[in-house]
């Protein structure tokens, strides 16, 4: 999407003035983290309740992965970091889908019952 | 939704830039999230079910603080503010999924409730069917019976050797017009029956007539005549010895039938 490419290339840009440092660790257990938040967004069904949240981690994963592979360690270690932040929002944001609507379904549930008890007893 | 994006581009220009000169004294993102963090910490339900994600949050600021404090680094302090944000949305909507959760099971308590007045009512009402009826077949003197439902005018009822009904009738008349009334899907058959004695053409004028008298009463009732059918069976069916006074006149009878609903009337055999 135009523009979540944009907000990303924007934290990228300020990012960048920080990436000319020297001995920088390898940023692997941010990379795992990350990964890991994604891969439980997915299974909380985040593709469905929060696609675009989705995405957004997706893509920061991929630059965070791609920045990486220039060593480019401090870089991809703050994209990894936000990934993995955007996933577990995502994750959130689906599971609280899921119970609000499971809520609403047992509502309509009970007013219909409900409705039905008024009618026959008016009859 | 493009006004934020293009709004951060030259707020980063502007940091990367003043790396050499005098920073500006705050940065908006992280104040942002710290109103935010200070708001949502102060929320009992969040604070309840989701402590650790503000935590996070709170380290993230700190970190950020740090960070610009140290090294006026602005993009650095971005970073954590956006980090600190994510944590604070966070927490609120486990919060929410939380209370959500709590919530579900208490409503389906409610609902089990709810079904469980539906299924008694049911109860209470096919209850209350079943004495109505009991009512009406206890005040027509009805017999259940194979055939449906057999409520029996004596001999006694009509005037001797004749088809009129008597003035004592009246009553019973009245019972199996409201029995009808009441079970609008019940059909009748009034059957006209005599004892074994005296010319067969008038027992068989005899039964026949009274048959009519018993329909014409409950049509004046205000019962619909399609419903009512009449047979004229004679003496072919007595339901008592003929060789004896008390028998003969049990067999001089009218019989009120109410098929079982859903049975045919032409399925009763003659």
């Amino acid at each position: 999407m135009y523009q979540s490419s944009l907000k990303i290339s924007a934290i990228v840009i300020l990012l960048a003035s920080v990436s000319a440092c020297s001995g920088t660790p390898k940023p692997k257990t941010e990379m795992a983290l990350s990964n890991s938040a994604l891969q439980n967004a997915e299974v909380a069904g985040a593709d469905k309740h929060a696609p675009i949240e989705l995405r957004t981690a997706q893509e920061k994963q991929a630059l965070a992965d791609s920045a990486y592979s220039k060593e480019k360690f401090t870089t991809a270690k703050q994209l990894s970091e936000q990934a993995a932040v955007d996933a577990e929002y995502a994750k959130a944001k689906s599971e609280a889908q899921k119970s609000r609507l499971a809520v609403e379904e047992v509502e309509e549930s009970i007013q219909l019952i409900r409705t039905e008890l008024d009618r026959s007893n008016d009859q | 939704m493009n006004k934020p994006v293009l709004t951060m581009i030259p707020v980063a220009a502007v940091l990367l830039l003043s790396a050499c000169g005098s920073a500006p004294k705050k940065v908006n993102s992280l104040e942002s999230a710290r109103t935010a963090y200070l708001s949502a910490s102060k929320n009992e339900v969040v604070v309840k079910h989701a402590a650790k994600e503000l935590d996070d949050a709170r380290n993230a600021i700190a970190q950020g603080d740090l960070v610009w404090k140290k090294e006026g680094k602005g993009g650095m302090a971005e970073h954590y503010a956006y980090v600190a944000s994510k944590k604070v949305s966070i927490a609120k909507l486990i919060a929410q999924r939380n209370e959500d959760d709590a919530r579900l099971e208490s409503m389906n308590l409610e609902r089990q409730r709810v079904q469980l007045e539906v299924r008694s009512q049911e109860v209470d009402r096919a209850r209350q069917e079943a004495l109505d009826l009991q009512n009406q077949l206890e005040a027509m003197q009805a017999q259940v019976t194979a055939r449906g439902i057999v409520a029996t005018l004596s001999d006694v009822l009509f005037d001797i050797g004749e088809a009129s009904l008597k003035s004592s009738a009246m009553t019973n008349m009245d019972k199996i017009a409201n029995f009808m009334r009441s079970y609008p899907e019940r059909q009748a058959i009034v059957e006209g029956h005599t004892d074994n004695m005296g010319d067969d053409d008038f027992n068989l004028d005899l039964s026949r007539e009274r048959a009519f008298s018993v329909q014409s009463a409950l049509v004046s009732r205000g019962i619909d005549a399609s419903r009512i059918t009449t047979r004229n069976l004679g003496e072919s069916m007595p339901v008592a010895d003929n060789n004896t006074a008390d028998g003969r006149q049990k067999n001089r009878r009218v019989e009120v039938i109410f098929p079982d609903v859903g049975t045919q009337v032409s399925e009763l055999a003659e």
